[in-house]
């Protein structure tokens, strides 16, 4: 299995770039997911995340965290179903 | 030009319409595009057909509007969300005496689709994408398995940083033949509670 890498999309294309501009504008939200251990905050586009022992400080602690960053917060449950999404 | 057939368009111009309501109209426009998708069958000149199919939010309409819209093509940009509605497309094409082929976005990475899907204007549930991303793996390897000659190509989507820039690009997978092909498509089944895992990381 190989893999021909195709000719970039031109930056003008109004598709592209939207789904680049939707891209770039969630990569700075925060999840905030629970899992077994707790809940998880994690960036949006990151694969590492902070544990919390409860649902209300992992919240706290990412809406502080998107207070700096001028993003979305985005609470999931346990079954990855959106619950709440708070800009805050 | 090709001629492009997409739900997701054709919901815009129905009365009501919004984008935070997207998923209420999708059941009238998914139908308006299969009726407009026969009679293009029955009207068009272009002798291919383009099937899309992959996840909400992989990049199919990107695909389409990057490498396809300039062609003298048919496309149907769908997610090809099941066997036997994809089945009924393949034979009305060979019927209309058209060539038909398969083409699948995958995202490279599951998250950077969710992300986007998330951030976009339209809106749909969570499950749309949890299901969509699932269903249209199961229906490209069920068609790569009931259909040999019908060609189906693989093309993997990704944003990329080029500089300080976000670009998205598009490789296309080559696959050593048919036999290859099922067995990447076979290996690459998620079921929808694995579709949430690896956005997730759980």
């Amino acid at each position: 299995m190989t893999y021909k890498t195709l000719p970039k999309p031109a930056q003008s294309n109004k598709q592209v770039k939207e789904y680049v501009d939707a891209v770039r504008q969630g990569s700075n939200g925060r999840f905030v997911i629970p899992n077994g251990k707790g809940w998880y905050v994690r960036r949006a586009d990151s694969r590492t995340s902070e544990l919390f022992g409860t649902k209300s400080e992992a919240i706290a602690h990412a809406q502080a965290e998107v207070k700096e960053h001028k993003a979305e917060l985005f609470i999931f449950d346990k079954n990855g179903q959106l619950t709440d999404r708070q800009a805050v | 030009m090709a001629f492009i057939i997409s739900a997701d368009e054709i919901k815009k111009t129905l009365p009501g319409y919004s984008p935070a309501k997207s998923e209420l109209f999708h059941r009238q426009s998914a139908k308006l595009a299969d009726k407009t998708f026969e009679e293009a069958l029955k009207s068009r000149s272009e002798k291919t057909v383009i099937l899309m199919s992959g996840g909400t939010a992989s990049g199919k309409s990107e695909y389409v509007s990057a490498y396809l819209a300039k062609l003298r093509l048919i496309v149907f940009d769908g997610t090809l969300p099941s066997f036997e509605g994809a089945k009924i497309k393949i034979k009305k094409t060979l019927k209309a005496g058209k060539k038909v082929e398969i083409h699948l976005v995958l995202p490279n990475d599951l998250l950077v689709a969710f992300i986007a899907f998330l951030n976009r204007e339209r809106k749909f549930s969570l499950g749309h994408f949890y299901r969509t991303h699932s269903s249209s793996r199961q229906t490209v390897l069920d068609i790569a398995q009931s259909f040999n000659d019908i060609p189906i190509k693989i093309f993997v989507s990704d944003v990329d940083y080029i500089g300080h820039r976000q670009t998205m690009t598009f490789k296309e997978l080559k696959l050593n033949g048919r036999g290859e092909l099922i067995e990447f498509m076979k290996q690459n089944q998620y079921n929808e509670e694995e579709i949430i895992k690896a956005v997730f990381n759980l």
